[in-house]
């Protein structure tokens, strides 16, 4: 056998590139079948939006409306409006935070990454350390602690917390400003900038990528946030898109299309934004973890 | 000479003063140094300590307490009896139950999904690692159910195994079987739950992708060259060498999949059901089970007990995380 291989090698190669093209053929179609898998779904729920009440709730699934298209559930969808005023309470629920939140990881990374002082470096061993921290251990003593100073019932406890950086946006960012060169620094302080002008002036613009990383990641964080509303909302109309989402699902427990219209509908602004930031979504993600991307 | 003894004199008082000044502005400079970086870089700390910090004391405290509601000064000093009902059990009519150590159960069930996740994460990051044409277009595709929230996933996971109305159930009656209540039942509800789970396996496998691209190319030519398997070289080279990002997704996995609760909470619609014989929740994992105790039913739970369930599927993290640490001495190679 080897001896064949070895005197005919213009078969051998022949052979390996027919292989190639069959090694090519079967990862195409697991690619293929997984991509299916990842996309079935959603055109079950969106075909689903456009059926009427009762095709929807026939016990044989169609893929496609027989009896014919309609747009009403996803009319009903936006008439009812808790969707859109949930979307509204997750923007504004989210941006200030997200803004502020990463002004203070810049400002944190920046002294972190570029200043010298005492306690600096085991100050981000303990930090790095909190995020082992199991959410589940504080769980039930945040809601009383937010009870007990009178925030349930208001949007401060998935707002305020935010506000002082996170330590995950901090570590990223960290890394990023690494890269930035000292010598901008010491001139700028040889003009007799402060800090803090080094900071807005010199390295948030430098750093403009990895902010717009982090605001990504964590505006997606803060989008698909269940477990935080779920915790500390009551007000109906305070509920998060999230929430308003699932309320609208038990409420409406009859109407199927409108059901799948929704949450069609609630995905969608996620899925556009992705679709145009993907290139910072992926980065981000595979450079949040620690590991080099 | 006594001019210039007094100027000498001068001198060394003038140079002295100076000598000092220096001392004193160079240690003025570090103590402002020190707190421009302290005054820089401590708010994620404070943050931290106000809203994490914080309730972590309070949760020591509130594990020793009994409260049903939510207004603090009605708790009540019980000593270890939370943390008796949570590892021991509670005597019933019906016998002894043991409610902590089912839904640790539930969620050990549930974190089967986590080898069974990372295989399907490197299989695809092996698939997109070839270079294939298209591999940028599977990649997107692959990656959607990371931005898809878990609220919207679940509807639709729902939906699909919906007794009346699902796809699954209507391909099943055609085929001539009978309609299977999914979600309702004790005997498919995990398993279901961990099925949907590989929905997002193309998600997981990002960090596997980027470590694959890394591994280098020439140990595997060099083995190659040698007559190695493609099998073989990927359990003695690949897989050795992406390792540390295998450690690292793994750990994060057992820590996130030890607090699942999200997706049933949603499923069973903020319910327990569905109950098997014994009359335990199938849904109700570790977490969900503190959720319940607090926030569902704080009357007949309360927030002691919670907390006490808490601090014990804290500890029970912990050990598995140090597990894993202590375990991965043996097949984590930092050196590759």
């Amino acid at each position: 056998m080897s001896k064949k291989k070895m005197t005919t090698p213009q078969n051998g190669v022949e052979g390996q590139k027919k292989q190639t093209v069959k090694a090519k053929i079967v990862i195409y179609a697991l690619l293929i079948f997984y991509s299916l898998y990842v996309l079935v779904p959603f055109w079950i729920i969106f075909a689903s939006g456009l059926k009427n009440i009762s095709e929807a709730a026939e016990p044989v699934f169609t893929w496609w409306p027989k009896e014919g298209v309609t747009w009403l559930a996803y009319k009903r969808v936006f008439e009812d409006g808790s969707l859109f005023l949930g979307f509204k309470n997750t923007l504004s629920f989210s941006l200030p935070p997200l803004f502020i939140g990463m002004f203070s990881s810049a400002m944190a990374a920046y002294g972190f990454s570029k200043m010298q002082w005492r306690g600096r470096d085991s100050l981000f061993q303990f930090l790095l350390l909190t995020m082992m921290l199991p959410g589940c251990v504080t769980m039930t003593a945040s809601r009383l602690l937010y009870d007990t100073i009178g925030w349930i019932g208001t949007p401060y406890p998935l707002m305020i917390p935010g506000m002082f950086g996170g330590i995950s946006a901090v570590f990223f960012l960290r890394q990023y400003m690494k890269g930035i060169p000292n010598e901008l620094i010491e001139a700028a302080k040889i003009d007799g900038m402060g800090q803090f002008g080094i900071l807005t002036t010199i390295i948030i613009p430098l750093s403009a990528p990895a902010l717009f990383t982090q605001l990504i990641l964590g505006f997606l964080g803060a989008y698909n946030n269940y477990m935080g509303p779920l915790l500390y909302l009551i007000d109906e109309d305070m509920y998060t898109l999230q929430i308003a989402l699932r309320t609208l699902v038990s409420v409406y427990r009859y109407d199927v299309p409108r059901q799948m219209a929704a949450s069609f509908v609630a995905m969608m602004p996620m899925l556009i934004i992705y679709f145009f930031a993907q290139k910072y979504i992926l980065k981000g993600i595979s450079m949040s973890s620690g590991l080099k991307g | 000479m006594t001019e210039i003894d007094v100027s000498e004199e001068q001198q060394g008082v003038l140079q002295k003063r100076s000598k000092s000044k220096t001392e004193i502005s160079r240690k003025r400079r570090e103590l402002k140094r020190n707190v421009e970086g302290w005054l820089f870089s401590c708010w994620p700390f404070v943050g931290f300590m106000l809203f994490s910090g914080i309730p972590f004391v309070l949760s020591i405290f509130l594990s020793f307490t009994e409260l049903h509601s939510f207004d603090i000064l009605e708790w009540e000093f019980v000593g270890f009896d939370n943390y008796k009902w949570v590892l021991f059990g509670e005597q019933t009519e019906h016998g002894m139950r043991y409610e902590f150590w089912h839904s640790l159960k539930q969620t050990l069930y549930y974190c089967l999904s986590i080898p069974l996740n990372l295989v399907l994460s490197l299989g695809i990051a092996v698939l997109l690692t070839r270079h294939v044409k298209g591999t940028k277009f599977f990649r997107t595709v692959l990656f959607i159910p990371h931005v898809c929230s878990s609220v919207g996933v679940s509807m639709m996971w729902k939906f699909i195994f919906d007794p009346t109305y699902g796809v699954i159930n209507s391909l099943i009656r055609s085929a001539g079987g009978q309609t299977i209540d999914f979600f309702g039942s004790p005997d498919w509800f995990m398993p279901i739950i961990i099925l949907t789970s590989t929905w997002s396996a193309g998600a997981g496998s990002l960090l596997f992708q980027a470590a694959l691209e890394n591994v280098n190319q020439t140990l595997i030519e060099a083995a190659e060259l040698d007559g190695g398997t493609p099998t073989k070289i990927f359990f003695k080279i690949t897989l050795p060498s992406i390792s540390p990002t295998l450690f690292y997704v793994l750990t994060m996995d057992i820590i996130g999949g030890l607090q699942c609760m999200g997706q049933m909470q949603i499923i069973t619609n903020g319910t327990r059901n569905p109950y098997n014989e014994q009359g335990y929740s199938e849904s109700l994992s570790a977490v969900y089970l503190i959720y319940w105790m607090g926030f569902s039913d704080p009357f007949n739970y309360g927030l002691g007990l919670s907390s006490a369930a808490a601090w014990v599927l804290t500890l029970i993290i912990l050990a598995f995380t140090r597990l894993n640490f202590w375990l991965s001495k043996y097949w984590v190679h930092d050196d590759v």
